[in-house]
């Protein structure tokens, strides 16, 4: 079976500072790679979690996969088919987006209703009198009342708007949702109903979630699967259970362990994360993650590790040199 | 000795919006001991930060406190103060933005030193060592380097060190943080509220940690203050609470935490809105979108009613959280 | 251990059928009319009478306002002529009510022409970017390098002494603030995730232009019209006083000034009243202005 969405080596960079200063001084224009080499299969109506501390590449992943940003390199297929920046409508209509910020994610001079129905007139997805109905089901699915759709978003809370986003983006029927980081500015009691929303959504339309957060704990509830990503690559790819389970990366583990977690005791301060990331521009030799590794050899700082997978589970993938064995005491 | 370091009873704010007065903090109560890390935790709009900045005189324009505050500045009783007066005396305060907390024209070593030389009369030299001192202290590496550095050349978690730093320079007894770490990510989380930790056991300072993340708090404090409506509706100890709620929001409130270690079980979540300050309910405030509500939570006067020696609760009925 | 136990979930309760989330924030309820401030309902009511001034300015004026009168002329206020005549014994009072008719409509097209060009540039090169932007900014740079009065007095010379010249001018001039104020708000909000939203909906430059960036820019540049109408009249009235706005006799406040200037010291009203009326004008449009910026903010 052929993965639904299946992104290879993509690379994503960004020109920063003066490309004609650089020219001048005879150097190459100045590129961030904020996103370097990251490959990944989502499988239809699976729920993939991307996880990873703020400036890891994870949310331009998601733009690339949109169309938002331009890929540098590397490829994303769609069903086999090539995506790139520009892409028909039929092709636009298989995947959207909800962004983060509940206060900047709807138009203020629009309201609920003429957000929804825009979309659906310009897609043509139901014929011009059902537009009406169609965005009463749309509320119906996301769970807001139909009395809303007069609202303007000033009006609404931001769960009600992140609710709102939510619909609009399933206004165009999508078979992938991606979620970058859409519940991070919720408070939990309102954040709480929105995940079991997303797990509801893919209960009952089948669809496929992409979900990007920093919460390891979020992740955990909504996701079958997780991609660890630091400085712009993958550093391991398992189903949940494992990731959590058994992480197998250094810095996995020690994400796990910095993390607090709820229900469970533990004393602050006692992760092996030292330090911050260093800058993506400065990338260290070999293993990127080496400079903070507690398990770091010499080998790490000459070759970087491929996503190699396990030997009893072709599902569990580990980019470490000691990832399957292991380290040298 | 059980005298406490901070008692603050009855607290109000007062404010104006658009011209209509609204109470976002109504009757907030609450003691602290010395070394105690007493964390706050409410959702947005609960009045948490505007509690904590009353007992600093740090309110937004406009907002008037009232209520009884009492400090105790000298390790003696507590002693009612102005709050303006224990910046830099007593007790100091870590923000959520340290960008825009930190003053960007002024060198980090200067930031540091401004307390000590103000406050405490150092000369200049003295002061810069001290800064370098309290950078080693709170773990920012190679500090005198560190020190010559303006505010946005660190990283955030460097800044945050800084803002602690600043905040330790006047040796206080209580230290407010609000939000520390939420612009942070969880490595450099951690590895503050580690800092944080160490800090008290090291000085037997207290802290009151705001935070709308249960779980940090669940982590750092030894007792733990839940916000709503601008009451507080329940206090004890961190474990007790978090397990054993006994208050229906509270409980619901848990019940949204989506846990670490759990299977995907659905998420609580609460019905209705956080509400608004200009329009609390009467009676018990939660009671509108509270599961176990009865006609008399309706009329229920406001009153944090002991349940045990070390716990809290405003819930008239909490004995209907004890049924299966 | 889990904690929903303390807490029964919603479908065990068949009472709960309220959705999650659901209603909104309380909505204001005072009227609509009790929360426009005072500032603006002053302002609005001046602007208004000038506006009904103008309008019913044949009803309102007791004399034709250029009408000569050899007879009296430089008369003092009597019942007959409420504030007088001037030098050619027209009757004041209905030069001023009927200058209304030139300098509102003028003071008017002279912020919104410039206004539209601006808004229109603005928008297109914030939102468009490359070339069109870099043309648009540099020929705005150019203008800006001009020192304006001394551009517009050019160019009214150039194009001839009359009302269209100076709109004309006021347009060439006046277009590139609003420009870099419109591109700037192009470019802080297409960064925002509702325009991100529509890119990823597939929707058309043109329509996201269109729907979701201008109208989210354009009261931002509106708010500052009012006092460029007030800058607009004050400018006609000056260049009117300088004898290069409308030719005479058509009446015009600037103008009048001009003309009631030798006999400031025998009839003072002759020229001041025109002032006045002037004042008041930019005293209403300020009051709007300065009350819709305020609301904008809010």
């Amino acid at each position: 079976m052929t993965a639904l969405l299946e992104v290879q080596g993509l690379t994503v960079n960004f020109r920063i500072g003066s490309a004609m200063a650089a020219r001048l001084r005879g150097q190459p224009p100045p590129d961030l790679k904020a996103v370097d080499n990251v490959s990944f299969e989502v499988e239809r109506s699976e729920s993939v979690g991307i996880v990873g501390e703020s400036g890891c590449g994870k949310s331009t992943i998601a733009k690339a996969i949109v169309g938002l940003v331009p890929i540098s390199a590397g490829s994303i297929e769609l069903d086999g088919i090539p995506l790139t920046e520009k892409r028909d409508q039929a092709t636009t209509r298989r995947i959207q987006m909800v962004f983060q910020d509940p206060g900047s994610s709807l138009n203020p001079s629009l309201t609920v209703e003429r957000t929804l129905a825009e979309l659906l007139r310009v897609h043509k997805i139901v014929p011009k009198d059902q537009v009406p109905e169609r965005c009463g089901e749309l509320m119906d699915l996301v769970e807001l009342p139909r009395s809303l759709l007069r609202a303007y978003p000033k009006s609404l809370s931001g769960g009600q708007r992140q609710r709102v986003a939510i619909a609009r983006a399933l206004a165009l029927d999508p078979e992938i949702l991606i979620a970058d980081e859409a519940v991070a500015a919720l408070d939990v009691s309102v954040q709480a109903p929105i995940l079991n929303l997303f797990n509801s959504l893919r209960r009952d339309l089948g669809l496929t979630l992409l979900f990007i957060s920093h919460d390891l704990a979020v992740v955990r509830h909504v996701c079958d699967r997780v991609v660890v990503v630091y400085l712009g690559t993958a550093m391991e790819d398992g189903p949940t259970e494992q990731i959590f389970n058994d992480p197998r990366h250094p810095y996995t583990r020690a994400l796990m362990a910095a993390a607090p977690k709820f229900g469970v005791k533990k004393e602050p301060g006692k992760s092996a994360l030292t330090g911050e990331p260093p800058s993506a521009l400065d990338l260290p030799s070999g293993c990127r993650f080496r400079t903070r590794c507690p398990l770091a050899q010499d080998i790490c700082a000459e070759t970087e590790p491929d996503l190699v997978e396990s030997e009893t589970d072709a599902e569990h993938l580990v980019a470490c040199h000691f990832g399957w064995t292991e380290a040298p005491a | 000795m059980s005298e406490h370091l901070l008692e603050v009873s009855d607290l109000r704010v007062t404010m104006q919006r658009r011209g209509v007065p609204i109470t976002p903090v109504d009757g907030v109560s609450l003691t602290l001991d010395r070394g105690e890390i007493l964390g706050i935790a409410g959702e947005s709009g609960s009045g948490k930060t505007l509690t904590l900045r009353a007992i600093l005189g740090l309110l937004p324009r406009g907002g008037v406190a009232e209520g009884d505050l009492r400090f105790a500045s000298d390790g003696g009783r507590p002693a009612p103060y102005v709050p303006t007066d224990v910046h830099g005396h007593g007790i100091s305060i870590v923000f959520q933005e340290p960008m825009t907390a930190l003053n960007p024209t002024m060198r980090v070593g200067d930031l540091i030193a401004e307390g000590p030389r103000i406050h405490q009369g150092m000369n200049k030299a003295d002061a810069r060592a001290r800064a370098i001192e309290l950078m080693r202290l709170v773990g920012i590496p190679t500090p005198e380097r560190r020190a010559r550095m303006w505010p946005h050349q660190l990283s955030g978690g460097l800044r945050q060190r800084v803002m602690v730093a600043t905040a330790l320079s006047t040796e206080p007894k209580l230290v407010l943080c609000d939000e520390p770490t939420t612009a942070l990510d969880v490595s450099v989380q951690d590895q503050i509220l580690g800092l944080l930790q160490d800090l008290r056991m090291r000085f037997d300072m207290a802290i009151i940690f705001v935070s709308h993340d249960i779980a940090v708090l669940g982590e750092l404090c030894d007792r733990l203050a839940i916000m709503y409506a601008g009451q507080i509706v329940e206090i004890g100890p961190t474990d007790d609470v978090i397990s054993r709620p006994n208050h229906p929001y509270t409980a619901a409130l848990m019940a949204s935490v989506p846990s670490f270690q759990g299977t995907s079980e659905e998420l609580q979540g609460i019905p209705g809105h956080p509400p608004d300050p200009a329009a609390f309910a009467s009676g018990c405030r939660f009671a509108p979108r509270c599961a176990f509500a009865r006609e008399d939570c309706k009329e229920a006067s406001y009153e944090l009613t002991p349940t045990s020696d070390d716990r809290a609760t405003s819930c008239i009925h909490p004995e209907v959280l004890a049924q299966p | 251990m889990t904690f929903n136990e303390y807490f029964p979930s919603p479908s065990d309760d068949s009472s709960s059928e309220q959705p999650l989330d659901s209603g909104g924030t309380p909505p204001d309820e005072r009227g609509l009319w009790r929360r426009i401030p005072m500032k603006a309902k002053i302002g609005g009511a001046i602007v208004l009478l000038y506006v009904l001034v103008a309008l019913f300015a044949p009803v309102i004026a007791t004399h034709d306002p250029i009408e000569i009168d050899p007879v009296t002329r430089l008369a003092s206020p009597t019942a007959e002529h409420i504030l007088g005549t001037d030098e050619l014994g027209r009757d004041i009072f209905s030069r001023i009510v009927y200058a209304t008719r030139v300098d509102l409509p003028l003071g008017f097209l002279g912020a919104f022409l410039p206004a539209l060009l601006g808004v229109a540039l603005g928008a297109m090169a914030g939102y468009f970017g490359g070339w069109v932007d870099s043309v648009i900014m540099r020929v705005s740079d150019v203008v800006q390098a001009f020192p304006a009065y001394i551009l517009i007095i050019a160019l009214v010379f150039a194009l001839g002494q009359g009302a269209s010249s100076i709109i004309f001018a006021f347009t060439i001039l006046g277009w590139v603030a609003y420009a870099r104020l419109v591109r700037s708000e192009v470019l802080r909000v297409r960064t925002l995730d509702y325009v991100h939203a529509a890119r990823v909906a597939g929707l058309s430059r043109f329509r996201i232009l269109r729907v979701h960036v201008f109208p989210n820019v354009i009261s931002q540049a509106l708010v500052y019209l009012p006092s460029d109408i007030v800058f607009a009249t004050l400018a006609l009235a000056a260049f009117s006083f300088l004898g290069l706005g409308i030719p005479p006799p058509t009446p015009e406040w600037g103008a009048m000034i001009a003309e009631g200037q030798p006999f400031i010291r025998t009839n003072w009203w002759f020229a001041t009243v025109p002032g006045l009326v002037i004042v008041g004008l930019g005293l209403g449009m300020s009051l709007v202005g300065e009350s819709a910026e305020e609301a904008l903010e809010r």
